[in-house]
């Protein structure tokens, strides 16, 4: 694949032949490549434009040419994710639809069992509340805020 | 045929196969076999001549590679033999398609903690910080949360920063939980990931009454545990031996408790010490080795230049630590590699074990605010900024939300090896699991990039070694004896 440097930007073009990679490969390669570079890409008949600005501005041309094959590598990737995704789709929706359907329990939610709702189980709960609360102020730490509370910012200098 | 510890997963080609007898299977080549796999997670080991005998249709039903209890029909790979009953079972297991749920619950009890692990992934605060402690409210609605799901085994796990400065929050969540379970009637269970340096005779003897486990981090010899874990107080090594001191002295005096768990995170530091760190914890007594790779998430990250190493190195080390573990055995000592016995009943059996590793549906995080993941390392990226894993908050999301998170359908979809390029065709498959946190950190999203993936070539590498070994008669022996610790 022949790879067009500009070391001033610094950028690489190159040219994606449509026959092998989609537009939603290179949106999701983009997408990936987000924090390395600004993907630009120019849709034409039969190719894909697309340049790759480096958000690195000492990128070398070594670095460009890695970068592009990097890309590529992950356009590649992308494909064959959706080659083998609608290979398998079928199966692969089947099984995570009943693996999500068994985890949350069916289609309802499962009611708690009615005795957690009793004045006695409440007021059980309440005790080991209250103990837990007595506690954390007799061992917790002090000068410290009460839990799950943000503590005031410090005074300056202190 | 030739292969040498190749990423290819498909290394002989495109083949030629007889479309009435050979059955969908994956291969590759390990030494001078050739290991086939199937979807129902059976292995065998064909000479390179019987393989594309097998290819071209020519062996027969009477062939002693085909019948008999480990015959190629028996393993379903046959396809005009196929036992579509056994099939059936193995993918209602493999792919948990009745799993009621996750049933590991990692809950954050405080970020705080009294040391500054060179990798400590959980990206902790001074111990001084109760405002990054969990609230007893918090911890109520986290433990009512986690008895939404219908799991009938629920295994808390306590971890922090330093659980145990939370103490009255840890407390809290035992009591309440078993509350409940008085009237579920769950196989409840608690675990405890601590340093021990805050575990008095007080806290021990209340948690070893309530049934909890423990665990701690022992990095292996003194100078290499101390230069990975920073205690701001003291000796750090000193303080895990100690402890683990204890709880097997309780244990020796007939207190109801499991043996402690001795964790092992491998640094840079560590690789020259494989055969010290399995001595030092079988040399306290224990019999599990576990010996956890260190991966570039969350804090890690941060110090990964000083601290990683590749995939390779950690393959290397590992079979080190392997082969030394099978020498042990075989001289008569009792151990074994938690990770190697996890592969091997999902080799040697067919199945898993009972803490699957998918997140969201098998396992789910709690922070400290209340925040739910869908996994600890999920929670993790969190800390430091990250919140894709984030599926809800224990004050305002039903269990069924949870579930019904699509980033849980993502993740779970992108653990599926049939949606997964390179995965789908590699012979590990069956056996494997791909880590969607791994991916999203190191690459950038779910499904990651297998070829240059750091999780999937130590996993494939460890696979080799492992399945080098089942190759060997006596090795095979040890390995196969480690199954007797699966219902520990």
């Amino acid at each position: 694949m022949r790879l067009e440097i500009d070391p001033q930007e610094p950028s690489v073009s190159f040219s994606a032949p449509k026959s092998v990679y989609s537009q939603d490969g290179l949106r999701i390669a983009a997408h990936v490549f987000a924090t390395r570079a600004e993907v630009l890409v120019a849709k034409y008949r039969d190719s894909y434009a697309v340049t790759l600005k480096s958000k690195r501005r000492s990128a070398s041309q070594a670095d460009l040419e890695a970068l592009a094959g990097e890309f590529l590598n992950e356009l590649l990737n992308q494909e064959y994710r959706f080659l083998v995704g609608r290979f398998n789709h079928k199966i692969s929706g089947l099984i995570v639809t009943q693996v999500l359907l068994a985890a949350r329990g069916g289609e309802q939610a499962v009611k708690p069992p009615s005795e957690e709702r009793s004045a006695e189980f409440q007021a059980a709960v309440a005790v080991l509340m209250k103990e837990a609360e007595e506690e954390a102020l007799r061992t917790m730490p002090k000068r410290i805020a009460p839990q799950g509370r943000p503590l005031p910012p410090a005074p300056e200098g202190g | 045929m030739t292969q040498a510890a190749t990423r290819l997963t498909q290394p002989f080609g495109v083949l030629e196969a007889s479309p009435r007898r050979v059955a969908a299977h994956n291969a590759r080549l390990l030494g001078s076999s050739v290991l086939v796999t199937n979807e129902a997670g059976e292995h065998s080991f064909l000479s390179p001549e019987d393989y594309q005998r097998y290819l071209a249709g020519g062996i027969a039903n009477e062939d002693p590679l085909a019948a008999g209890p480990q015959g190629l029909i028996q393993k379903d790979f046959l396809r005009d033999q196929l036992d579509f009953r056994h099939l059936a079972g193995r993918a209602l297991e493999r792919h948990l398609l009745d799993w009621k749920g996750p049933n590991v619950h990692t809950v954050v009890v405080t970020l705080r903690c009294n040391y500054k692990c060179l990798y400590c992934h959980a990206s902790v605060v001074d111990p001084s910080r109760t405002d990054r402690d969990m609230s007893l409210e918090t911890a109520r609605k986290t433990v009512d949360l986690i008895f939404q799901g219908q799991s009938p085994t629920l295994m808390i796990e306590f971890q922090g920063g330093e659980p145990l400065l939370n103490w009255p929050a840890v407390k809290f969540i035992v009591r309440y939980a078993k509350k409940k379970n008085e009237l579920q009637k769950r196989s409840l269970h608690f675990g405890l990931i601590s340093n021990f340096s805050l575990l008095d005779d007080e806290k021990l003897d209340w948690l070893i009454g309530e049934g909890v486990s423990f665990c701690t981090s022992l990095d292996g010899p003194e100078e290499l545990h101390n230069k990975n874990r920073l205690f701001l107080g003291g000796n750090s090594h000193e303080q895990a031996l100690a402890g683990l001191k204890k709880i097997l002295a309780r244990r020796s005096a007939g207190a109801r408790v499991d043996p402690p768990n001795a964790i092992c995170t491998v640094t840079r530091f560590s690789l020259p010490y494989p055969r010290e760190i399995v001595d030092q914890i079988v040399g306290l007594g224990l019999e599990r080795v576990q010996v956890g790779p260190l991966d570039p998430i969350g804090f890690a990250r941060k110090s990964w230049g000083r601290i990683g190493y590749s995939s390779r190195e950690f393959v290397a080390f590992y079979g080190e630590v392997l082969d030394h573990l099978i020498s042990l055995n075989r001289e008569g000592v009792r151990a074994y590699e938690k990770m190697a016995l996890i592969l091997l009943i999902r080799i040697l059996e067919g199945g898993h074990w009972r803490f699957p590793n998918a997140d969201g549906v098998c396992r789910l995080a709690y922070n400290w605010d209340g925040s739910v993941y869908t996994c600890e390392e999920g929670r993790l990226l969190a800390n430091e900024g990250e919140d894709f894993f984030k599926i809800g908050h224990v004050a305002a999301a039903s269990f069924q939300e949870l579930m019904d998170h699509p980033t849980v359908r993502a993740s779970l979809l992108a653990q599926s090896p049939s949606a997964q390029p390179q995965c789908f065709q590699c012979a590990y498959n069956p056996y494997c699991t791909v880590l969607p946190v791994y991916n999203h950190q190191t690459q950038g999203h779910l499904w990651g990039h297998m070829p240059a993936n750091g999780w999937c070539e130590k996993m494939m590498g460890m696979f080799d070694l492992i399945f080098a070994r089942l190759q060997e008669p006596a090795a095979r022996k040890v390995l196969e004896s480690w199954l007797e610790y699966k219902d520990r």
